[in-house]
């Protein structure tokens, strides 16, 4: 057990290194993580009805008090279903806190979901690669199980995707810090562990294995271009924007909470379960490269 | 001890890479010797457990190669060079090492590091170990692919064209760090260098077609050519067509062949020493490949 620890953990160590000396994925990060600041703060620092003051509640109707640019008072009204129940929390929560916060979340997605997009085509060619330098002989002259093997591949690349990510979390947090007055950065931390983490390495291991069903790294992007829709797929259904919709504007069948950390509990607990069919398909494809591996090696 | 009984591979498409090869190989060096596609590679892939074979048995140092955990066990003492080695670029010699380290299992980070440094000081890399692998040489790449192959002192070492790409000192350096290591482990040489083996090997196999033609000591398949082997001046006409033209050197009387074959039409041939290279050139020429070991 030790043995195989040791080179599940030297195969992170090396692989992530090779990664980030090959600097693609820094460059698409960083393409992207501008691409994100530019966009987004275009969405944050100009909001329709300008900063959110107060909500006050009356039966089934919700009055939003903004401050617009000029100074003025605007009162928007929103309705509320009459099957739905109203989380009277919010009458007494900081909601130009809770709104900023959710803003970002708001803001982040579009740019997560891109990122996610452009990188598996980067993440298929680690298998490859190792044909591309004539290594994959040497590597299996070692007493390396296939288990090994295919969990340091994919945890490698689960590190440095989610290294690159976690990176580009900051900058967008500090960035946006700069823009709102008040941010749940705990709610963003948290957001960013039960969503991000987990829907990282879904994504790495679908491109690690499935490129690893060819050893031309030419192939292998052509693979990669096809686990693009499956990645989008994963992102959009595990995403749970509904849930986050929870904090402001209640939706028909949802779960009214009883506090604000309740809300933002069940709409973490919605992300994990919505992942829940992705991470079972990743075992399948999982276990099917694994029997490949061993019917080539018979 | 390396065990090989009634070892047969045919590939897909029915090529048949191994027919039936029987071997038994000690402690010391064993050289190797072929032409292309006479099943060199095959076997020694089959030895390094990459490679089943399609029937008969194959046991290292005990480790029966027909089961996974005989291969593991195989694996976790053998150092293995193959013929074509590429490196990871992005890694210095230092981090390939180590991550190789890692890979064959040598657990304590200390002894990885001391190995480490014993071996970049063998292969005289140690003021390039600190340098992107994609910025060295054939040669330096070629030592590092030795380097790995020593890592673990292993007990069985297989090592497929290991001096090609060496310039002829890092040659006899390598084959002097070869014969140093053989004193308590078994190292299969596979060479097209025929020289490599005469110089470091004791016990040598010829293999040709997928079969062991010859099995026997270097000086055995010299002797095997004694007495056929000549030297002819034949000015400006090359020699007979039947004859086999081992070399020919360019004199001022005319050019000298050193040949093998019927020479009764050459009144002033001389005998010659035959060399192992000879030795092994008049084995192929015996296309049954009959010849035994005096």
């Amino acid at each position: 057990m030790n043995l195989v620890l040791l080179q599940i953990g030297g195969m992170i160590r090396y692989e992530a290194l090779m990664q980030f000396r090959r600097r693609m994925l820094i460059l698409i990060a960083a393409f992207f993580t501008t691409g994100m600041i530019i966009l987004g703060s275009g969405m944050i620092t100009t909001p329709s009805n300008g900063d959110i003051l107060d909500v006050e509640i009356d039966g089934n109707q919700i009055t939003t008090i903004y401050r617009q640019p000029n100074g003025e008072l605007l009162y928007s009204h929103h309705m509320l279903p009459n099957d739905t129940e109203f989380p009277r929390w919010l009458a007494d929560a900081d909601i130009p806190m809770i709104h900023d916060t959710w803003h970002l979340l708001l803001t982040y997605m579009p740019g997560l979901i891109l990122l996610a997009v452009a990188i598996p085509p980067l993440l298929t060619e680690i298998i490859p690669l190792d044909a591309r330098f004539k290594m994959t002989e040497l590597i299996w002259t070692k007493p390396l199980s296939k288990a090994a093997f295919l969990a340091g591949k994919v945890l490698s690349v689960w590190f440095g995707f989610a290294g690159v990510m976690a990176v580009a979390a900051v900058i967008l947090f500090v960035f946006a810090r700069t823009q709102f007055r008040t941010l749940d950065a705990w709610l963003y931390i948290r957001y960013w562990i039960v969503l991000i983490l987990p829907l990282t390495f879904v994504v790495s291991g679908y491109s690690v294995l499935l490129g690893g069903l060819t050893r031309s790294r030419r192939a292998s992007l052509f693979i990669g271009l096809a686990v693009l829709p499956l990645a989008l797929w994963t992102f959009m259904g595990s995403a749970a924007m509904t849930s986050m919709m929870n904090f402001l504007y209640p939706m028909p069948g949802t779960p009214a909470y009883e506090s604000y950390e309740a809300t933002a509990a069940g709409m973490l607990m919605s992300v994990l379960t919505g992942l829940m069919p992705y991470v079972l398909l990743l075992i399948a494809i999982w276990v099917g490269m694994w029997a490949i591996l061993r019917v080539r090696d018979a | 001890m390396i065990e090989v009984h009634g070892l047969t591979k045919t590939y897909r498409g029915g090529v048949k890479a191994l027919s039936g090869i029987d071997l038994t190989i000690g402690t010391g060096m064993f050289g190797l010797v072929g032409p292309n596609g006479a099943g060199k590679t095959t076997l020694m892939r089959i030895l390094a457990g990459l490679l089943r074979p399609s029937n008969g048995a194959a046991r290292v140092f005990g480790h029966d190669l027909a089961t996974a955990a005989g291969r593991h066990d195989a694996k976790a003492i053998l150092g293995y060079l193959p013929q074509e080695l590429g490196l990871y670029p992005n890694l210095n010699a230092y981090e390939f090492l180590d991550y190789m380290a890692i890979l064959k299992g040598i657990i304590d980070a200390k002894e990885r590091r001391r190995q480490i440094d014993d071996l970049l000081g063998k292969v005289h890399l140690t003021d390039a170990a600190k340098r992107r692998l994609k910025t060295y040489s054939g040669g330096m790449k070629r030592r590092i692919g030795i380097a790995q192959a020593l890592l673990g002192n292993p007990k069985l070492l297989i090592v497929d064209e290991p001096t090609s790409g060496l310039d002829p000192e890092e040659r006899v350096r390598f084959r002097n760090l070869l014969s140093d290591m053989a004193i308590d482990r078994t190292i299969i040489l596979s060479t097209h260098i025929v020289e490599d083996i005469s110089q470091s090997c004791n016990d040598l196999a010829v293999m040709k077609a997928g079969a062991v033609v010859f099995r026997g000591a270097p000086s055995d398949l010299i002797r095997a050519a004694r007495g056929h082997v000549w030297m002819i001046q034949n000015g400006a006409t090359r020699p007979d067509e039947r004859l086999t033209i081992v070399s020919s050197v360019q004199l001022a009387s005319g050019v000298q062949y050193r040949v093998m074959g019927d020479v009764s039409a050459y009144p002033n041939a001389q005998l010659a020493e035959p060399t192992l290279e000879d030795g092994y050139l008049f084995l192929m020429r015996t296309e049954a490949g009959t010849l035994q070991p005096v």
